[in-house]
């Protein structure tokens, strides 16, 4: 191991990949405290005035903003223990002799090559008033509702998108995971006549832990990136009842044109999620996954 | 025998749930006009207008937009390998940059995007950068580094060492023994890190939306443009929708056995 920690190569070999993260990371996050105590709007793009923690105490008493925050948080809430159970069941019945696995996994996959701005046009034209399927049905039934009107059920359909296409995700890494475990512990317990359900209990769980909290940090952080599913699908309606945080910033500096409020707005987006990522690197760091 | 047909009715069930909005989309991206305002399930007539009117509509250059998202993803996907593959291999064998920096690494995958969107449009405009294809590859070899990293990382890390270090007493170089021992049996996780880069660029949405506006615009943002631009022309966005999907695919199909091969995050072996 010695001859090893000498080599100047292992900081050449990583230096690429530092470069390139500190140009589009740090650079932002300092360039966005800039912007954040600046007025810089569309108009004053040129020569922004400075305005101090302004922007900041704007967004700290804007309502909607922590509306938005609790929403996302709501979201995430919801969708990642439904896909974690819905995908580790899958991986689980999925583990075992089936006749043309390889294409009903390929099948399992696709919504994941399928963009989520997709995925949300077709959700937007399924749930469409009056030339959706879904009321079309309904209709037949007698009953007739307009899905985007109210707020649970635009919540519910950005929800059921959302588990339509990320439970494949969580399926698809504990389904290589439950690949890669070791038999031995397998055929030690059917030796003993272990029934299914406690070799799953005593087994299988504990043997995928790690991965199984890998995938709930991945989903609990992804959800709180949700942009595409209520940019394209609600418009954030109705009225403001469905808009993500992040939808919000996207407003804030695109809609609106504000970039210092944008910038603040983000600052704050910055450290709610930096807390929930600490957490989610100390589980992993746990369970040694990073 | 019971219990076969039990998993076989769960697995039906699951995956035609899972699929049913795309086929859904593709049933409409067959229909004709009268159908899809009918609201009905299965069309009375099957047509290929809808593609027609995608592909030669004028104004509306579906495959230059095609094109934008083939030469983002792929260059992108090449550059992120280049990049990460070295680094992994560097923070595998050597612990550089100890946990600091792979937790470092991994907290940007978990920040969201948006958080960096605001600082990156305004550098973009100083730069001249948005619009251009160089712009969106740049963000997607940087933004899928983190996943690239970890996941060939820990399959760097599962390579016996015992290999190079007898190459190293034969007197083989550090840059030859990365390149024809590490990089061909690291195969497996390179070609499932190009699947995720590759999907992940070809399905970004959020900086696609914000920094391009017409020459860049890839495919699956020009599919939303159509919802705006044509609010009610559902059967020309479904058949977009249809043809932009084509191509993830036929990828995930190709590779999907590496796809579970290299996923494994050597997380299961310590």
């Amino acid at each position: 191991m010695k001859m090893y920690t000498r080599d100047k190569i292992k900081y050449i070999l990583v230096l690429p990949a530092i470069v390139t993260l500190l140009f589009l990371t740090l650079y932002p996050t300092i360039f966005a405290y800039y912007l954040s105590v600046h007025d810089i709007t569309v108009r004053t793009f040129q020569n922004p005035k400075f305005v101090g923690i302004d922007n900041f105490l704007q967004v700290a008493i804007n309502n909607q903003f922590w509306y938005s925050v609790g929403l996302t948080t709501l979201y995430a809430s919801i969708v990642t223990p439904v896909e974690v159970v819905l995908g580790l069941f899958l991986a689980v019945l999925f583990n075992r002799e089936i006749h043309c696995k390889r294409v009903i996994i390929t099948l399992i996959l696709a919504p994941l090559a399928v963009a989520p701005s997709l995925i949300a046009i077709m959700a937007k034209l399924m749930f469409n008033e009056f030339v959706g399927l879904v009321p079309y049905i309904l209709r037949y039934f007698g009953i007739s509702f307009s899905f985007f009107r109210d707020f649970n059920s635009s919540f519910s359909i950005l929800i059921t998108m959302d588990v339509l296409q990320w439970t494949p995700f969580v399926f698809i890494i504990l389904y290589s995971g439950l690949q890669a475990l070791p038999r031995e512990p397998y055929e030690a317990a059917l030796i003993d006549g272990a029934d299914p359900r406690r070799i799953f209990r005593y087994i299988t769980l504990p043997l995928l832990k790690p991965l199984i909290l890998l995938v709930t940090v991945l989903r609990v952080m992804d959800a709180y990136k949700v942009f595409e599913y209520v940019h394209i699908t609600t418009g954030g309606g109705p009225g403001f009842l469905t808009t993500s945080a992040t939808l919000f910033v996207y407003r804030a500096g695109f809609i609106h044109g504000n970039f210092g409020l944008a910038a603040a707005t983000t600052l704050f987006l910055f450290y709610i999620t930096v807390a929930g990522a600490t957490i989610g690197l100390r589980v992993l760091r746990r369970v040694r996954i990073i | 025998m019971k219990t076969a047909v039990y998993a076989w009715f769960i697995i039906i069930m699951a995956t035609s749930i899972l699929l049913l909005p795309i086929f859904f989309i593709i049933l409409t991206s067959f229909k004709e006009y009268g159908d899809i305002v009918s609201g009905i399930m299965f069309p009375t007539n099957y047509t290929l207008q809808n593609y027609e009117n995608v592909l030669y509509a004028p104004g509306f250059r579906f495959i230059d937009f095609m094109f934008n998202s083939i030469v983002i993803s792929t260059v992108s996907t090449f550059f992120n390998v280049l990049i990460s593959f070295p680094a992994a291999y560097s923070m595998s064998r050597f612990k550089t940059g100890g946990d600091f920096f792979s937790s470092y690494i991994f907290s940007l995958r978990l920040l969201p995007p948006i958080i960096f969107v605001v600082p990156i449009f305004i550098l973009y405009q100083h730069m001249q950068l948005l619009d251009t294809h160089i712009g969106l590859i740049l963000i997607y070899t940087v933004f899928n580094l983190p996943l690239s990293i970890l996941v060939l990382r820990s399959f760097i890390n599962d390579i016996p060492m015992e290999l190079e270090e007898a190459a190293l007493i034969d007197g083989c170089s550090r840059t030859r023994l990365i390149f024809s021992i590490v990089l061909p049996l690291s195969l497996p996780g390179i070609l499932a890190v190009s699947i995720l880069t590759f999907l992940a660029s070809w399905n970004e949405y959020l900086f696609a939306l914000i920094l391009t506006l017409k020459k860049a615009a890839t495919v699956n943002v020009a599919a939303s443009l159509f919802v705006t631009a044509y609010a009610i022309r559902y059967g020309e966005i479904a058949a977009s929708v249809v043809m932009s999907m084509i191509p993830p695919l036929l990828f995930i199909f190709i590779v999907q056995r590496n796809l579970v091969r290299g996923l494994t995050l050597g997380a299961l072996k310590r």
